[in-house]
């Protein structure tokens, strides 16, 4: 296959550099790698939590994505197609790691389903505040990753990457009330988790 | 409707995806459930924060991962090239 020089790819849209890797054009596909491996580094370290596995997950990813490319056929986004075999090789890892997938670590032991947080206050209204100070960095940090390992992932993808719920459920093979359902299962969880820091004290509950 | 009945809408109204219907008996319900009203103040809390805090932890690839996956990907061109 003719080969593209690199000066001349940076200007190409990515359909037509899709064209071009799909027929083997190495350079191509090279420059959709550049152009897309910081999205999926950032998701691997989002779902897996270290540097190492980051790494791991964009590499294989990108690798599965040479061999699988002559396959795609357009029908969904480039970037939700290397979404779909990145979510997909995150969740392989997880399941050597023995992470949930899907089961909630925490069952509650009151049978009391309707009950939530009575009476928490509001918390305050500037973000960025909170977010200077370590214990709640720390805190969303370790309640995101307490989430079991699909509803982590529907969450960043839906709440931090901005998918819709329609794109996430073609990447997961889900229906779109399954995923509407596991985002509002995970900000519950989330809230949960966040409301002891914000009120310390207040019983938790709110699963439902 | 029960308080737990309502609380099930808030995701999809903070992603206004409710329809217009379930959107007017939910915000009477707010409007006098100061529980679920609260609730639905810390949901949206709860989201803004998490995406605060990974839009500040946002990285750039280390150029050793990257060369390495470039180096990797030549091995393939040239094991399909037989
Ligand atoms: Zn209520």
């Amino acid at each position: 296959m003719e080969q593209s020089s690199s000066k001349a790819l940076a200007l190409l849209k990515e359909n037509e550099l899709i064209e071009r890797a799909k027929s083997r054009d190495n350079a191509a596909f090279e420059e959709l790698v550049k152009r897309n491996q910081a999205k999926i580094y950032n998701l691997g370290l989002k779902l897996l939590g270290n540097k190492e596995d980051a790494a791991d997950l964009l590499q294989e990813t990108f690798i599965n994505a040479y061999y699988a490319l002559p396959k795609f056929e357009g029908k969904s986004a480039f970037s939700t197609w290397l979404y779909r075999i990145a979510t997909n090789n995150a969740f392989m890892k997880m399941r050597k790691k023995k992470i949930p997938l899907v089961r909630f670590e925490t069952e509650r032991s009151d049978s009391s389903r309707e009950e939530f947080s009575l009476g928490m206050s509001d918390w305050s209204n500037d973000p960025g505040a909170h977010l200077r100070n370590q214990e709640l960095k720390l805190l969303i940090e370790k309640s995101i990753n307490a989430l079991p390992g699909k509803y982590k992932t529907i969450f960043v993808l839906h709440d931090i990457e901005g998918f819709s719920t329609e794109e996430i459920s073609k990447m997961l093979n889900l229906s779109v009330p399954a995923v509407k359902s596991r985002v509002h299962r995970s900000r519950v969880f989330l809230r949960d988790k966040l409301s002891s820091y914000f009120q310390p004290g207040v019983k938790q509950g709110a699963n439902l | 409707m029960k308080c737990e009945k309502y609380l099930e809408l808030i995701s999809l109204y903070i992603d206004r995806e409710l329809d217009q219907d379930l959107i007017d008996v939910l915000e009477e319900h707010l409007s006098l459930c100061q529980d679920c009203l609260v609730f639905f103040h810390t949901m949206k809390k709860t989201v803004t924060l998490s995406r605060t805090y990974y839009k500040k932890k946002c990285c750039r690839v280390p150029k050793a991962v990257s060369t390495k996956i470039f180096y990797h990907l030549r091995l393939i061109y040239k094991k399909e090239q037989f």
